[in-house]
């Protein structure tokens, strides 16, 4: 056979997902070489575990699969003894109760905390894929997954002291206690959530209730995230048998992503449990046309977009890509399982419907200034696309940054690069690159069923599958894509956490596959893989970790001691903010005193000597210590690590030093010149 | 063979007990003051539960289909399971809250009363609706949640893997009970702070006076606030200190010493006249704040043993020398 003809034939479309898998493979090695051109830590990472699935994809095409209609695991003997597994439940509970304890005496997660929360993951992931049929018990792991999520998320939130993440501290001190006081929205009224109340309308009513904005808050929209991984579970049971299903929703439950906006809890938590519902919503009307499901998927598109404007603009991005799949599925009149009638004319009015509500809602919208928010959107991304974009123009050194909140906050670039900093980004990204592995296999395996089997026997609809792989790539390509050409106006780190919902269904159907269809040896290695690399990083990756990082060296805490907060109070007496007035401090403390403060206050920016600005600075132990973030004088400005920087460069001693607690301190200019020998 | 109908107590027991709840959280809320856990227990389920419940279980009366694997594709007519009504219970008790505030907005009566009221509300009306609907259904088809159900939990492998299991839970619930009726006190601390007085009349950390007269002074108040968790003495002795290179003290002289007793969370404002004698440009007028520290273990030359300190850079001039 000619090489013309072995590449066709390996490329042939008969089986789109072999060819793809063979493109991909390729299509990574090439990718590898951009890392040649910057040092983004993704640029290896995407590739690899792209790379690493397809090779995996392809290695386990040519075994016969494994009977379908049974839950199995893929293994041919169960890994632990039956008298060791039946004791796993009571370890998950028994290691819960040490976190709380723990947590409690540390005001706070530690290291040992992350650590034993890890454990807890990997013994809930072994007990879903390494135990035999037998020993099995569905409802068992899921009650697990819910107690545990819980109990880590609550006993965080109540053990930390404030709150954690940026953006929270306007949100909660500034708009739900306004409207608790004023009883009525007039607080929110020159904000864009005017017209997106729901999330402070709860918060508000939640702070009537308990008597505690703060509180009211945790027990109500952060008590709901953690229980919002059963949407998870619902929609992948419709998809996968129950044991994939319990895959599914423990992936996401351990999540960095999902744990951020559990931590920080903001309307963008609750715009993604309305997004899960809406996913639960729309995989359901693939194969049912129940009015209850449409009436369902209009309550939270809607919800969504009167609650945050990003996740309107994802959710708009799943239900146009669902419509448009369902519709091109239905022109073509393709043969085999495809959405009912009913359920294509439900999603095509929930889309449109939804897109023009958002279109209205957004010309009413106030933002900064008087013309409307959606003219402003548009006038930014055309400027971004203008000047800014351009191939490889990375933010920081993240690639989806924005992700604690404040669309500042990304990583502290530290200037002494240690050995543990060279590898901090591969264990951060470590879970995403086993999520995405196993996605990808799931997409290709989604691929091959769709036109073979119907879902009475695993397969998929077309539709299905084009709206899942359609979405999970296009968030992909925004999260991703869009950061690698410098256009992150849209917060493209806002995006992954819906991203991984679907990631998460798709990988969990990507390991089914391999359950089925891989040899005993290959499935071991892979569930072993996954059961024990998969929570033991993501629970120390960054954004999982915001209210205490595991790599206190690398990553800044977004949390406060009660000492740093007090000091922001106490500061804001004696030194009143009135209009404009100024402090700095690093990032992310100067935050506190910009939202919680009424400050206008900035990141401190120094030189060789110290800090050049004239305004009070605002020094704190943990700038010592952490990874927080200040400028170098330059043009532009550079960021460096705050520990690379002695306090006395800080806070000088030739300012007066007029507020100290126990951690924090306040420096301000002097009218006086010290001593000349000073 | 023909089943027998359910009894009537097996699809109200559910609508009785959230009905019950409803009254008995509603009257928490409104009434004297209990403190913790209680209000919160009847705050999340009023906000969190009920009123979704109440809603999920008017729209869906009949007990739910089977796992859609299990189930013709064109079953129109089915229902979401247990799982998925749970979920829409709480996510619906929200939504609910919302529209509620929102509603109440327009009359700018979003307070404790009128939405305690309406949520009860709601959900009361769910529930008669929910009765109502399922009394229309045939029996076998009634929503009965409790119908069937066992602490299947619990029922994993050995007996005594079952009791372990039942032992850790209840460790896990009372730990939780426990730290939650007695939280710590939390992080140990003082603040201080140099205030003066502005024209308006009011102390603040700014525009503090530069230029001293020996023997005239100015008045300075240090404020400390006590956060730890115990009553603090604070020592507090003031130095002018010539500055040398480096930052070294090349002659200092004591202003004043004085104390205070501070319980904790209070605040001590203590107004001082300052009055150094020593003269010279660019001095460094320090505060030295001891915690239960006695007045003679007291080293003002010893900065470092002060729990705190604080400064401001003055000049000192002599009489007439302004």
């Amino acid at each position: 056979m000619s090489y013309q003809g072995k590449l066709q034939q390996c490329l042939s479309a008969d089986r789109v997902d072999i060819t793809l898998a063979k493109i991909g493979v390729v299509a990574c090695v090439l990718l590898l070489g951009l890392r040649l051109l910057t040092a983004q830590v993704l640029l290896v990472i995407i590739p690899t575990a792209t790379g690493a699935a397809c090779v995996l994809y392809l290695s386990v095409q040519n075994r016969h699969s494994a009977p379908l209609s049974g839950i199995r695991t893929g293994l041919e003997s169960p890994v632990f003894l039956r008298g060791i597994r039946g004791y796993f439940p009571s370890i998950v509970f028994a290691i819960l109760t040490g976190v709380v304890l723990l947590t409690h005496l540390g005001s706070g997660r530690t290291v040992p905390v992350h650590l034993l929360i890890g454990l807890i993951g990997v013994l809930i992931l072994a007990q879903i894929l390494l135990v035999d049929d037998d020993s099995f018990t569905p409802g068992t792991v899921l009650v697990q997954i819910i107690v545990a999520t819980v109990v880590i998320r609550m006993s965080t939130l109540f053990f930390t002291p404030g709150f954690i993440g940026v953006d929270i501290w306007t949100h909660i001190p500034t708009f739900i206690e306004g409207i608790a006081e004023a009883g009525s929205l007039a607080a929110i009224s020159e904000s864009k959530y005017i017209m997106a109340p729901i999330y402070h309308t709860i918060g508000a009513i939640a702070a009537l209730v308990f008597d505690s904005a703060r509180t009211g808050v945790y027990l109500t929209v952060g008590l709901l995230m953690p229980l919002s991984v059963l949407f998870v579970y619902a929609t992948a049971k419709l998809l996968v048998p129950v044991r994939w299903a319990l895959l599914a929703t423990a992936l996401y439950a351990f999540a960095d992503q999902f744990v951020l906006w559990g931590l920080h809890v903001i309307p963008t938590s609750l715009g993604l449990v309305f997004f899960l519902g809406a996913l639960y919503c729309v995989t359901k009307l693939f194969y049912t046309d129940d009015l209850w499901v449409i009436g369902l998927l209009f309550i939270f598109s809607l919800a969504t977009v009167f609650t945050h404007q990003v996740s309107t603009a994802i959710v708009l991005v799943f239900l146009l890509i669902g419509s448009v799949s369902v519709l091109l599925v239905r022109l073509s009149g393709e043969a085999g399982d495809k959405a009912p009638l009913r359920s294509v004319i439900g999603l095509v009015s929930a889309s449109v419907v939804t897109l023009l509500i958002t279109i209205v809602s957004w010309m009413n919208t106030p933002w900064f200034g008087d013309t409307p928010f959606l003219w402003q959107m548009v006038e930014i991304l055309e400027g971004t696309l203008a000047s800014e974009a351009g191939f490889l123009n990375l933010a920081g050194g993240n690639g989806a940054e924005g992700g604690a909140g404040g669309e500042g906050a990304g990583d502290a670039s530290g200037e002494d690069v240690g050995l543990l900093a060279e590898f901090v980004p591969f264990i951060d990204w470590f879970g995403f690159a086993l999520l995405l592995l196993i996605a990808v296999v799931g997409g290709l395996a989604m691929l091959r069923s769709r036109d073979t089997s119907t879902i009475h026997n695993g397969g998929y609809g077309t539709d299905s599958v084009l709206t899942y792989l359609a979405t999970a790539s296009a968030l992909f390509v925004i999260v991703f894509g869009f950061s690698l050409f410098g256009i992150r106006d849209i917060l493209p780190g806002r995006w992954m956490g819906f991203m991984y919902a679907l990631f998460a269904i798709i990988g969990a159907i990507g390991l089914y596959h391999i359950s089925r269809n891989a040899s005993p040896r290959v499935v071991l290695v892979v569930f072993v893989i996954v059961a024990v690399g998969y929570p033991m990083t993501m629970v120390v990756a960054e954004k999982a970790t915001i209210d205490n990082p595991a790599f206190e060296e690398e990553h800044p805490r977004f949390s406060y001691t009660d000492s740093e907060i007090t000091a922001v109070e106490t500061i804001n007496t004696i030194y009143a903010p009135e209009t404009d007035r100024e402090v700095v401090s690093d990032h992310p403390y100067q935050s506190l005193f910009g939202r919680y403060g009424g400050y206008s206050s900035s990141t401190v920016e120094l030189d060789e000597v110290g800090v050049t600005e004239p305004e009070p600075v605002i020094y704190r132990d943990y700038q010592t210590q952490g990874a927080t973030v200040f400028y170098g004088a330059g043009d532009p400005p550079y960021r460096i690590s705050s520990r690379t920087v002695a306090a006395d460069q800080v806070c000088s001693p030739l300012r007066n030093h007029v507020y100290a607690n126990d951690a924090v301190r306040m420096c301000s200019s002097s009218a006086v010149e010290p001593g000349v020998n000073a | 063979m023909k089943s027998s109908s359910p009894s009537r107590s097996e699809w109200t027991a559910d609508l009785l007990i959230a009905t019950l709840l409803t009254v008995v959280a509603a009257g928490v809320l409104l009434g004297p003051d209990i403190g913790w856990p209680i209000e919160e227990i009847a705050g999340v389920l009023l906000l969190m539960v009920l009123p979704g419940y109440a809603v999920v279980s008017a729209l869906f009366p009949e007990q739910p289909s089977e796992n859609l694997h299990n189930v013709p594709v064109d079953s129109r007519a089915s229902s979401p399971d247990w799982t998925v009504r749970l979920i829409l219970s709480f996510v619906g008790s929200l939504i609910i809250v919302a529209a509620v505030g929102i509603l109440l907005n327009f009359q700018g009566a979003i307070r404790l009363t009128p939405v305690i009221g309406a949520l009860v509300g709601v959900t009361l009306v769910g529930i008669v609706i929910t009765a109502v609907r399922r009394s229309l259904l045939p029996g076998q088809r009634r929503a009965r949640p409790f119908a069937g159900r066992t602490l299947w939990v619990f029922s994993t492998g050995t007996r005594v893997q079952s009791v372990v299991l039942v032992l850790s839970l209840l460790a896990l619930v009372s730990t939780i009970a426990v730290i939650g009726v007695a939280p710590s006190q939390g992080e140990t601390f003082s603040e201080t702070y140099l205030l003066t007085e502005a024209e308006s009349g009011e102390l603040v950390a700014e525009e503090y006076p530069t230029t001293f007269v020996a023997g005239d002074g100015h008045s300075l108040t240090v404020g400390i606030e006590n956060h730890e968790h115990r009553t603090v003495s604070y020592e507090v002795a003031v130095v002018v200190q010539e500055i040398g290179p480096g930052g070294s003290i090349e002659n200092q002289q004591p202003v004043d010493q004085f104390n205070a007793t501070v319980a904790h969370g209070e605040r001590a404002l203590l107004d001082r006249q300052i009055d150094p004698t020593m003269t010279g440009e660019g001095l460094r007028l320090q505060f030295l704040v001891y915690n239960d520290t006695s007045p003679e273990d007291i080293d003002p030359s010893e900065p470092d043993s002060a729990d705190q300190t604080l400064h401001i850079w003055i000049d000192v001039v002599e009489q007439g020398g302004v």
